[in-house]
């Protein structure tokens, strides 16, 4: 097992170089658009243009370039932005990953707390009323794109409520400093980007649990007469869970991707919104460094998926 | 020079308007005293007893003359993140910076009037090329840690001095034409005889240079502090405006806090501005409604006003829009270098149609100037003649042009977050060629990739955009100039020597007449070229508050300005909210 944990650390810089290249490439070659030029603005000259190139080292070849970014990120350095004059990728990153990583945690219970429990009861009272409001139900949620429930959200808070999230009108609060101002800027943002993935949640457990429940050993905790909460949960849902933990670490790349969007609707001021806007204005120094977060969540989501599976079934062994 | 030049009418009513400043400075320092003494005898401060400056403004709606108090705060929304602070280079914070740094003076587009309200006592215009200021002694940069370098220091013209070269020489200035007279190395003089004496002497006459000075990239900095910090006041502000810098980030919120020291005590009236910047439209709007914010920062609809002006809580203004739609077309490229298709594109735009559906029904007809610059724009009579909807003739152009069955081309427009209008305007130009055979493509491309792939390269064949709200008639007449709107080169390679001549002449001739009738010629000269940019009508903005809060401006032809007896901007604004 430790060893397995220790060389998928090591290959966490591989995959990240790997990452960083692409992103650097992406914006090089494939994405248009020239941080210089939007610097620049209207008034700008070609003669301009190439000062502010030079003034930015964006005039140096690409290996250079990258090389020296890559450098200091070695040191914890990921640059300035190209576009916010002297405002250091890592201090925006600093400011902005609490605001991030509590929205997708609290994403993450909500999902599970919305998406496992229905889908339990769905699958082992099928074909009753209550397993067709619980499928129905994540059809709907699944077919709703996150960011328009989103707004439909605000207006419905406005218009019966007069009522908008709290970080409207004022910054980020930390849970520890006002717990319940902070249930209000994180608890529907994390409710809406949780629905569509508790709806996946929801079915795959629903599926999972029923096939599980099929099995011999099952029958026979049956047939010894045990009640069927010790049944469903002792003997038939661990094992279904495995799948539906798989499918749990494969969201958070969902997650993030949702998160650009929610963020930028309920204007939490997070990691999501920040790369939104770094794509705009074509600042890849600052989306190189946030697609390496992005990148650094997702490999260590697996990697603790994969860990929870040993957990779950203790037959699973690691090569 | 003579007698009806625009100098002397200008010198005319400085005489004027200085009558006036020193009948209003006798009762603002009788007015300040008698704030003291209201502060004094309140102790609770922002929630005492109104401090009487003289000051007066009637509130919409309610009729009642209402005297300033000092105190409070107020939040107010913003659509767009502000990229930087330097007045001198960024273009995206314009607004916060008018707040924190002092200017010559403010412009009353409305009146071609400077309004003398800030660190210009006297201005003397001796001719054509010379600017001669008179500054105000006691302007102070703010304090300790605030002003950084040169904190409670007094501005001089020394200041002023260095900050046009600076204005002049920033890489990302963006209009040269103005400095280009003045800067040193061109031939022209920046002047500081005296502690208290500003004067510019230009190469060549330039008629915008008294407004452009007024506009926010115009700002005076401490020269210490650009001396310290010479290329870094993106993030930071050593000011002497009403505002002081709290706290900067762009992308969230900006945080103001009362100048204590501002020359123009009891101004500010507020102690605090909360900006809060909320790119998404309609959660920008929510945060407004629900009371979040005291002023909206959403782009507002018809639609959108019309509800709000039907709560009794909110103060809407609705005033003349600058912004004008137009269409860019490539005029040297087939099939938009031959003057028949030109003409059939005109010939297919339905604006009354544009009219009824983007505006609601509200709107006019723009030329090559916007149609609320009376003074100097074609009569609206003239331009529904010229702009007229004839499907049919469009077709016969395109025949005769060797296209009888039309042609396709993709347009290309910006997408721009909260203003879905911009869509919906391409969608109604899209279905109105498309009803003569020209079937138009939208290539929806992201606002950076745009401006630095399509408008500056001039990487498009059609492309559309609403050009920017210039409240005076030369910058939208350059943009038929060959050398554009910046002065460096048209993105549409529209190139008319004799056009160019016109609008040359016009930037250099004071008098309002001659003016007028060279502005005029130009316009009728531009008409029959249908391009390089086709106008589309444009119509009113709105501007929403909650009724408690209290701004010095008004409705004017030209939009919303500043009232004649304000101070500069965000000085008198206050509250009255309990």
């Amino acid at each position: 097992m430790r060893n397995y944990i220790i060389r998928r650390l090591l290959l966490i810089p591989v995959v990240m170089l790997g990452v960083s290249f692409l992103t650097f490439l992406m914006f090089r070659v494939v994405v248009p658009g020239d941080a210089a030029i939007l610097t620049c603005g209207f008034g700008c000259t070609p003669e301009v243009v190439e000062d502010i190139r030079h003034e930015k080292g964006l005039d140096r070849p690409w290996y250079q370039q990258y090389g020296d970014w890559l450098l200091g990120v070695v040191q914890g350095d990921l640059g300035e932005s190209l576009t916010e004059s002297e405002l250091p990728v890592t201090t925006e990153l600093d400011r902005r990953l609490p605001i991030t990583a509590e929205l997708l945690v609290l994403t993450l219970i909500l999902a599970i707390l919305l998406g496992i429990p229905p889908g339990v009861l769905s699958a082992v009272r099928p074909g009753t009323p209550l397993d067709w409001i619980a499928r129905v139900g994540s059809v709907l949620w699944l077919s709703i794109p996150n960011f328009w429930l989103g707004i439909l959200v605000i207006t419905f808070g406005v218009v019966w409520f007069d009522w908008t999230p709290p970080q409207f009108g004022q910054g980020y609060v930390p849970f520890v400093e006002d717990p319940w101002v902070n249930m209000q800027q994180f608890f529907f943002p994390a409710l809406v980007l949780s629905l569509g993935i508790a709806a996946a949640i929801m079915r795959l457990t629903r599926s999972s649990l029923l096939e599980v429940m099929r099995n011999d050993y099952i029958r026979t905790a049956w047939s010894k007469g045990l009640r069927e909460r010790t049944v469903v949960i002792r003997h038939a849902l661990k094992n279904a869970l495995i799948p539906v933990t798989t499918i749990i670490g494969l969201q958070v790349g969902t997650l993030i991707g949702g998160a650009v969007l929610v963020e930028s609707v309920f204007n939490l001021n997070g990691i999501g919104k920040y790369v939104l806007e770094a794509i705009i204005r074509r600042d890849f120094i600052a989306v190189q460094g946030i697609v390496l977060v992005f990148a650094l969540t997702y490999v260590l989501a697996n990697l603790v998926v994969d860990l929870l599976y040993g957990w779950l079934d203790p037959r699973i062994r690691y090569a | 020079m003579p007698e009806s030049s625009y100098w002397n009418r200008f010198w005319r009513r400085r005489i004027s308007r200085r009558a006036l400043l020193s009948a209003g400075a006798v009762t603002a320092i009788g007015a300040a005293t008698a704030s003291v003494i209201g502060c004094n005898g309140n102790s609770g401060g922002g929630n005492g007893s109104p401090a009487t400056n003289g000051a007066t403004e009637t509130t919409p709606g309610s009729g009642l003359s209402l005297t300033p108090v000092a105190g409070g705060s107020i939040t107010q929304g913003r659509l767009i993140n502000a990229l930087g602070i330097d007045p001198h280079i960024d273009l995206t914070g314009l607004d916060i910076d008018m707040l924190m740094y002092t200017y010559l003076y403010s412009w009353r587009a409305s009146d071609e009037e400077a309004i003398l309200n800030n660190f210009v006592t006297e201005m003397e215009l001796p001719d054509a090329t010379h600017f001669n200021f008179t500054l105000r002694p006691g302007i102070k940069v703010w304090p300790a840690p605030y002003g950084g370098p040169a904190a409670d220091e007094e501005l001089t013209s020394t200041d002023c001095k260095e900050s046009f070269i600076r204005r002049g020489t920033a890489l990302t200035a963006p209009d040269k034409r103005y400095p280009q007279r003045f800067l040193p190395e061109k031939g022209g003089r920046l002047e500081t005889p005296d502690t208290y004496t500003f004067n510019i002497v230009l190469t060549r006459p330039f008629i915008p240079a008294l407004q452009d000075m007024a506009n926010p990239t115009w700002a005076i900095m401490p020269a210490k502090a650009i001396d310290k910090y010479p290329t870094g006041f993106s993030q930071r502000a050593f000011g002497s405006g009403p505002f002081m810098m709290e706290e900067f980030r762009g992308s969230e919120r900006i945080v103001l806090k009362k100048h204590p020291n501002y020359f123009l005590s009891p101004r500010p009236y507020l102690d605090e501005m909360k900006i809060i910047v909320i790119t998404e439209g309609s959660s920008l709007l929510a945060a407004f409604r629900s009371g979040q914010h005291d002023i909206s920062g959403a782009v507002l609809t018809k639609a959108d006003a019309d509800e709000l002006m039907g709560d009794d809580n909110f103060v809407v203004d609705k005033f003349p829009s600058l912004f004008y739609p137009v269409i860019h077309l490539k005029v040297k490229r087939p099939p938009f270098a031959d003057i028949r298709v030109r003409e059939a594109i005109d010939l297919a735009l339905d604006r009354d149609e544009f009219i009824n559906v983007i505006w609601s029904g509200e709107g006019a007809y723009n030329g090559p100037i916007q149609w609320p610059q009376v003074k100097w724009n074609l009569p609206q009579d003239e331009l529904r003649t010229f702009y007229r909807y004839d499907p049919e003739r469009a077709k016969q152009l395109l025949a005769e042009a060797g296209l009888p069955d039309g042609f396709k081309s993709k347009m290309k427009l910006p997408k721009l977050p909260g203003a879905a209008v911009i869509g919906d305007m391409a969608v109604l130009i899209k279905d109105q060629l498309g009803r003569v055979g020209i079937n138009i493509e939208l290539d929806e491309v992201e606002l950076g990739a745009f401006i630095t792939s399509t408008i500056l390269p001039g990487n498009f064949d059609m492309a559309f955009f609403p050009n920017l709200p210039y409240p005076e008639p030369d910058r939208p007449l350059s943009f038929y100039h060959s050398k554009g709107v910046t002065g460096t080169g048209n993105w549409t390679n529209y190139n008319n020597p004799d056009l160019d001549v016109l609008i040359d002449a016009q930037a250099e001739e004071f008098d309002v007449e001659k003016r007028r009738d060279i502005i005029l010629q130009a316009q009728r000269m531009i008409l029959p070229e249908h391009g390089p940019q086709l106008t589309l009508p444009g119509s009113f903005a709105y501007a929403a508050r909650w009724k408690h809060v209290h701004v010095p401006t008004e409705v004017t032809g030209l939009g919303l300005e500043l009232t004649t007896d304000a101070g500069p901007t965000g000085a008198d604004i206050w509250v009255d909210k309990e």
